[in-house]
């Protein structure tokens, strides 16, 4: 269930940006999860005023609340609940894997049988209702992360010969699992003389791989700013996703402060310097 | 006797994949292989030797998800879906499985979509129910976890109907939770032996609508076993009745 404020419920559901409880209610939740050796360790904890709908259930613990962990990559799915407003989890390493969803509820432990409150919208044309147990009654919005094992960037490229490409161009298309570059014969021959250069390396990923990362996650924060979301099917979205989780920088559509720049010299981890060395040794040789 | 896992690396999955049509004869070929093609790693994980995976009939997936899952049990769910151990699986350990199972006869327009579901991961669906081996190995896993004292009996419900797996395993809110999964089971394997209307195709895809249904409504990760299996049956029960 994908929180949606724009849901329509049969009953009413707290959430934030929706008047199903009128007086402008809704509950916060925040997450930090741990990420060591043996495993993953998460806090939860939910932010629910006093007065707010709802709490006199929790109170009775005839309702509680509830966090669903699921990671689609590797099918694992887990219910955590609690009737306190902060609890926390654990996850041994292995069992997670790409991207998890961290979704947070407030549910009905039990049926519950005329249920009201004067905050109910009116719209509902009632002011009171039985819930079955499990049924929802706050959402919130869900929080992704994403665990991966360490990926190197350079694997998600990959090099191709096209021949209507120019010996002195490149492009690339972003449309499949691997960043496909285009380039001519010549232009492969001379990039294969680079790699097998020592520390040739470090010339392809800042001369060629370099500026399509820069131009990449411009393009990734246009896809989230458009509103088309970004690809998470395409295995080089996801590595992205988990080098810029990994180096905590700014995920595309998130409100951290960005700088593509910057955050595309930190994802290729070190290969500026190793440029500047093989770069000083051309230059002194000469 | 005991083995290691082996897979592909990453750059050996992306030019395979990148490849298909000029590698099409080695796909079809018995006789040619891709060993030279790749680079095969070696994890530290123990398997019980290689696949051999000689059945290649719908009717055999049965067996041969229990076979894939007892060799590789010791994949974690993480490892168990990465696309290098799968691609390695299908290009080398079980090629011919492969070949036979799912591209044999293949029309010239659509081999080369085939091949890229079957040999390898081109999304995270394909894991449970596209590629060749991997879709053994989770419902090797699946049937280890809802009947793990008798998972052939498991299998032997669940692949009653190639639509029944879909139905089930193609809705991730139904596979990955095992509680539902767990439900739908007994209920199904009710109907297996007292036969009583639910696995005809109109009811049970009408029992199926209506769970999805109602898990939009409520958190059913959130009901004891007992509440789950008595909401599976009540619905089961409508699905049934509304069909006759």
């Amino acid at each position: 269930m994908q929180y949606n404020s724009n849901k329509v419920f049969p009953h009413p559901v707290l959430r934030r940006d929706n008047d199903d409880y009128q007086g402008g209610y809704d509950f916060q939740f925040t997450l930090e999860s741990q990420s060591k050796k043996d495993g993953i360790h998460f806090t939860f904890e939910f932010d629910l005023s006093e007065d707010a709908p709802l709490v006199e259930l929790i109170k009775k613990e005839q309702a509680c609340y509830a966090v669903l962990i699921k990671s689609i990559e590797t099918g694992f799915r887990h219910l955590e609940s609690g009737f306190d407003n902060q609890f926390a989890y654990f996850v041994e390493e292995g069992i997670l894997g790409g991207k998890i969803t961290i979704s947070p509820y407030i549910v009905s432990c039990v049926d519950i049988k005329g249920f009201s409150s004067p905050l109910i919208h009116p719209e509902f044309g009632k002011k009171s209702f039985d819930f079955a147990s499990g049924t929802v009654l706050a959402i919130d919005e869900e929080k992704n992360l994403y665990v991966t094992s360490k990926v190197h960037l350079g694997s998600v490229f990959e090099i191709e010969v096209d021949n209507a490409m120019g010996d002195d161009e490149y492009r690339y298309d972003r449309d499949y699992n691997h960043i496909i570059i285009s380039v001519s014969k010549s232009f492969l021959d001379k990039l294969k003389l680079m790699r097998s250069a020592p520390k040739g390396d470090a010339l392809l990923m800042q001369g060629i791989y370099f500026p399509i990362i820069v131009s990449l996650l411009h393009e990734l924060d246009a896809d989230e700013k458009d509103g088309d979301g970004i690809d998470e099917e395409l295995k080089w979205v996801r590595a992205f996703c988990a080098k810029l989780e990994e180096q905590n920088l700014a995920l595309p559509g998130s409100d951290k402060e960005k700088n593509r720049l910057s955050d595309a010299q930190k994802l290729l981890e070190g290969s500026l310097q190793e440029f500047l060395t093989v770069t000083d040794k051309i230059i002194n040789d000469d | 006797m005991t083995d290691t896992v082996y897979y592909l690396s990453e750059n050996s999955v992306a030019t395979l994949l990148s490849n298909i049509e000029k590698n099409k004869d080695c796909y079809f070929s018995t006789i040619k292989s891709f060993t030279d093609m790749v680079k095969i790693k070696k994890s530290s994980i123990s398997c019980t030797g290689s696949l051999s995976l000689t059945s290649y009939a719908p009717e055999d997936d049965k067996e041969n998800a229990l076979k894939v899952y007892e060799n590789l049990k010791n994949l974690s769910p993480k490892q168990a879906s990465d696309e290098r151990v799968w691609a390695y699986m299908t290009h080398i350990e079980a090629k011919d499985y492969t070949y036979n199972r799912w591209i044999k006869g293949s029309s010239e327009e659509d081999v080369k979509r085939r091949i890229a579901s079957r040999y390898f991961l081109p999304d995270i669906r394909s894991l449970k129910s596209r590629n060749a081996i991997s879709r053994l190995w989770w419902l090797g896993h699946a049937a280890h976890k809802v009947t793990p004292d008798a998972p052939n009996e498991f299998l032997e419900v669940m692949l009653l109907e190639q639509d029944i797996f879909a139905s089930v395993f193609e809705r991730p809110t139904m596979e990955t939770n095992i509680g539902i999964l767990t439900c739908i089971y007994k209920r199904l394997r009710e109907s297996f032996e007292k036969g009583d209307g639910l696995l005809k195709r109109e009811a049970y895809r009408e029992w199926l609508k209506r769970l999805n249904f109602e898990g939009g409504v409520r958190l059913l990760d959130a009901l004891s076993p007992e509440q789950l299996q008595q909401l599976v049956n009540d619905l089961a029960k409508n699905a049934i009745e509304k069909m006759n």
